[in-house]
């Protein structure tokens, strides 16, 4: 068998027909079917996931707000608010500890050593 | 691509049914012979065909437009076919000739050959000649790639082509003079 030889069969496989039963083209629609309502089936699934989610954050949004309840601040023309805090408590000493440093000052001058502290 | 091809596929792509049955009634005929070739039987050619021509139509989006779409929809019926081969028969391709067998002595009878011929031929060798035959002969793929896609070795491939080309004419001529048989 030629290369020539092959060329042909391929030719002559490129015409060569053979018709199906006509029952097949009844089973490959079945299975099509199949696959549509398959495909809606997924499509209402995640529809109603997307539906039950917006369902429950809309529940507890709802209580939350009932719970918490809303809190509204009055409007205003500045552009910011500046909100300061005063410290009452005593007990703060900031960034330096003056009773440390005062003890640290007579303990110098216990020493006799004068400095301008 | 004809402009009425295209506009069924696109119909396809949105699995309207109309433009399935007019893709099935253009190629059903082209795509059972394909799968008559690889697959003996009428009953399981039916069914690879069905599953091909399923996958086509449910995979019709897959195709970006590169290259015909025929040769995309007959790639997918080839593969259904060897798909069903692997599962179902035992392709026997473990029978390698030595690398100066390789030589292709059948060239005798050529002329006399013609497809109807070669067709009742090939239902009468055996899977794993009938595969690469049909893989090389009638696809037009390389030893190389019928090695890749079915797992053997190129020089697995190269015989196999060779000792079903053999049988072939073996048959055609016991087929042409039967008293050959008796003896």
């Amino acid at each position: 068998m030629t290369l020539k030889n092959i060329e042909q069969l391929k030719q002559a496989a490129e015409i060569y027909k053979v018709a199906p039963q006509n029952t097949a083209w009844f089973r490959l629609e079945s299975k099509l079917e199949k696959e549509r309502s398959k495909r809606k089936i997924v499509f209402y699934k995640y529809f109603s996931i997307a539906a039950i989610s917006v369902a429950v954050l809309s529940v507890i949004s709802f209580f939350a707000l009932e719970t918490y309840g809303l809190k509204t601040t009055t409007p205003t023309t500045d552009p910011y608010q500046t909100q300061i805090t005063e410290l009452t408590d005593d007990s703060y000493s900031g960034i330096y500890d003056l009773s440390k440093l005062r003890e640290l000052k007579s303990a110098y001058q216990k020493m006799g050593i004068k400095n301008k502290m | 691509m004809s402009g009425d091809l295209n506009h069924i596929i696109n119909k396809c792509r949105n699995q309207e049914p109309e433009a399935q049955k007019m893709l099935y009634e253009q190629y059903k005929d082209q795509f059972y012979a394909i799968c008559l070739r690889y697959v003996k039987s009428h009953q399981d050619a039916e069914d690879v065909f069905i599953d091909g021509f399923y996958k086509i139509l449910t995979k019709v989006a897959d195709f970006k437009g590169d290259g015909s779409f025929e040769g995309w929809m007959r790639k997918i019926m080839v593969n259904e076919s060897l798909m069903f081969l692997r599962k179902r028969t035992n392709l026997h391709m473990t029978v390698e000739l030595p690398e100066r067998d390789f030589s292709d002595e059948s060239e005798e009878n050529e002329s006399d050959l013609d497809f109807e011929k070669i067709m009742q031929i090939l239902d009468e060798l055996p899977t794993g000649y009938r595969t690469i035959f049909n893989l090389y002969v009638f696809e037009g793929f390389k030893h190389r790639e019928i090695a890749d896609l079915l797992g053997i070795s190129i020089n697995t491939s190269k015989s196999q082509l060779i000792l079903a080309k053999k049988r072939i004419l073996e048959i055609f001529k016991k087929k042409q003079n039967p008293r050959i048989n008796l003896v």
